[in-house]
């Protein structure tokens, strides 16, 4: 994305700087240190198949193919978030502001390599969205004619991030708002907090 | 002068068709180019199986797609036969280009062929076939295939229960993206 | 003088999988339900124990500082060592999808904050980790000293060694496809990756 742009949205964002370093130097570390990595075309083109061969049976019901592929991520998503934490060893965060920063600075980059952009908060800082510069998962990808405005082909991103969120006790809605693959100007994933789930934080932690 | 391309499938169906190059054609020629170059197909067929000239008397012009490949690759590596214009590969780095292979009142064909059983031709309505134009535009075009290939959502032949039996193959490629790139990569190459 | 037993214990306190690595059929030998008792009473207490802090702590809380120093190499192969049978595990260690030689290589910060980290008797020592997902893993050793010199000691290396369970625990049971969450564990690989890790530490 274009330089300007990335400046202008990060300096909107009151995060706290040396923490936020930390968080992209640990995510960096862990991603080119710790982590074992997958050929990139074996793992787009296996995404790409599953997504094509849902198409197929539902027969271009796309709102069903979305749903599928949340809930497919949505089950990624409660086992992964044991993989980052096991890898990370982070602390819990104290506001949701650290949760964005985590998710994009260590979470994005561990596992995919990338760190999408934090940006739209709204008023009551309970929501933001992920802009992403690129999408591996959606590389060579164009959508069938009929697809465009109702398929949103990565989201599976979205049921990640839910069930993930989810199983540290914060309880969000994770959609996408616009994708570039539709011919929208930004890939974006909007995540919205509900509420956090104090009780089921567990016991020993405070 | 124009040009006509045309990507021509296993099974001869062609793929994507396109004129390229300045000027257009006359509608009578535009009607005859895909007669023209699908005439070509034969002799690309023969070119691309021919072997060593010691062991010509061999040459299977059957053509019959990935299958006899596999074969012919194998007799290559076996014993003095030859694969895919290899011959040829004496001097240049690829054998997939074919040059000038026919030629039609006038009119030039050349052709690319890849190991997939993909034929990529082009009808010259100037007659002149300048090789190292040529052969950039063919990879490069090559090269797109490939990414296009890589979509999920193309088709590129075959059935879940693997009877890749000529019946079925590449789909035809109808992408709007594919098509002005390779309109992109003309006016780089050819003029 | 080594860890003797391996419970993992889910949110809900339910014991997911228990192994023991005491050969000896002793008379002390817990069995199935004993464990599921233990693991259940462990999980009560653990929640007991983090209300009961004096209101005096909280309403002024100390600072303590919750990071673990890293103790390299707690039930991994060294690779710089310099004993050879060791060294030849080395090479066919696998450490899943985390690229080696060791699971982490630095520092972390303990969820467990108000629970009980180690439990201390005449007997056995019991140590608990718990993940921010409410997971606790616990190990029984035999006497205070059984991973360091002394209690405190003990009880770091016995955090980077459950740290460790849990990296094995999200590589081979959560990347288990078949796997129900919150059941017990039946993977034959995690239980070899657990038994690895635990013979290492000797």
């Amino acid at each position: 994305m274009p330089q300007s742009r990335s400046s202008s949205l990060s300096s909107s964002n009151p995060a706290n700087a040396p923490q936020v370093r930390h968080l992209k130097a640990l995510g960096d570390d862990t991603w080119k240190n710790k982590v074992e990595k997958v050929n990139a075309e074996f793992f787009h083109l296996t995404y790409g198949t599953i997504v094509a061969q849902l198409c197929e049976e539902y027969a271009g019901d796309y709102a069903r193919v979305n749903g599928e592929l949340f809930q497919i991520g949505y089950n990624l998503g409660v086992r992964l978030i044991e993989d980052f934490l096991a890898r990370t060893a982070l602390p819990r965060c104290d506001t949701f502001l650290k949760t964005s920063e985590v998710v994009s600075k260590c979470a994005f980059k561990i596992f995919l390599n990338l760190t999408p952009e934090v940006a739209h908060w709204n008023a009551a800082r309970d929501s933001f969205d992920l802009v992403f510069g690129e999408n591996p998962l959606a590389e060579h990808v164009e959508l069938p004619p009929g697809a465009s405005g109702q398929l949103w082909f990565s989201n599976v991103l979205c049921g990640v991030l839910r069930g993930a969120l989810e199983m540290v006790q914060l309880d969000c809605d994770v959609e996408f708002v616009s994708d570039t693959l539709r011919g929208d100007m930004s890939t974006d994933i909007r995540v919205k907090l509900n509420k956090v789930l104090r009780d089921e934080i567990p016991a020993g932690e405070d | 002068m124009p040009e006509y391309f045309a990507i021509v499938g296993p099974g001869d169906r062609p793929l994507y068709e396109s004129e390229l190059g300045r000027g257009a054609w006359t509608p009578e020629q535009r009607e005859l180019n895909p007669f023209v170059l699908h005439s070509s197909l034969d002799v690309i067929e023969d070119l691309q199986w021919q072997l060593l000239p010691e062991n010509s008397d061999t040459v299977s012009n059957t053509g019959g797609g990935e299958f006899g490949g596999a074969a012919q690759s194998g007799a290559a590596q076996g014993g003095g036969g030859g694969f895919l214009r290899s011959h040829r590969a004496k001097t240049e780095t690829d054998n997939c280009y074919l040059g000038r292979v026919d030629h039609f009142y006038g009119l030039a064909v050349s052709a690319y062929t890849t190991y997939s059983g993909l034929k990529l031709l082009m009808v010259h309505g100037s007659g002149i076939v300048d090789d190292a134009n040529c052969r950039s535009f063919y990879q490069e075009v090559h090269e797109l295939y490939v990414k296009t290939l890589m979509n999920p959502f193309y088709s590129a032949g075959g059935s879940a229960n693997g009877s890749g039996s000529g019946t079925i193959g590449p789909a035809p490629i109808t992408s709007r993206a594919f098509d002005s790139r390779v309109k992109a990569i003309a006016r780089r190459h050819l003029r | 003088m080594s860890i003797e037993a391996i419970l993992i214990v889910n949110k809900s306190g339910g014991l997911i999988y228990h192994r023991d690595f005491n050969n000896k059929t002793s008379a002390t030998h817990l069995n199935g339900n004993d464990y599921l008792i233990l693991a259940s009473t462990v999980h009560s207490v653990f929640a007991i124990a983090s209300q009961v802090t004096p209101k005096a702590l909280k309403l002024s809380p100390p600072k303590i500082d919750f990071t673990i120093p890293y103790h390299p190499y707690v039930g991994v192969p060294n690779p710089n060592s310099s004993n050879t049978s060791n060294r030849r595990t080395v090479s066919s260690q696998k450490l899943g999808s985390f690229k080696g030689p060791d699971f982490f290589n630095g520092p972390f910060t303990s969820w467990n904050k108000s629970g009980i980290r180690q439990l201390i008797t005449d007997h056995f020592t019991m140590y608990i980790y718990q993940s921010l997902t409410g997971l606790k893993f616990v190990a029984l050793g035999s006497s205070v000293a059984v991973l360091g010199k002394n209690a405190a000691v003990s009880n770091e290396v016995a955090d980077n060694f459950l740290r460790k369970v849990y990296c094995v625990y999200s590589e081979y049971v959560m990347k288990d496809p078949f796997y129900s969450l919150e059941m017990p564990i039946k993977s034959k690989t995690f239980d070899q990756s657990v038994k690895s890790l635990v013979d290492n530490l000797l």
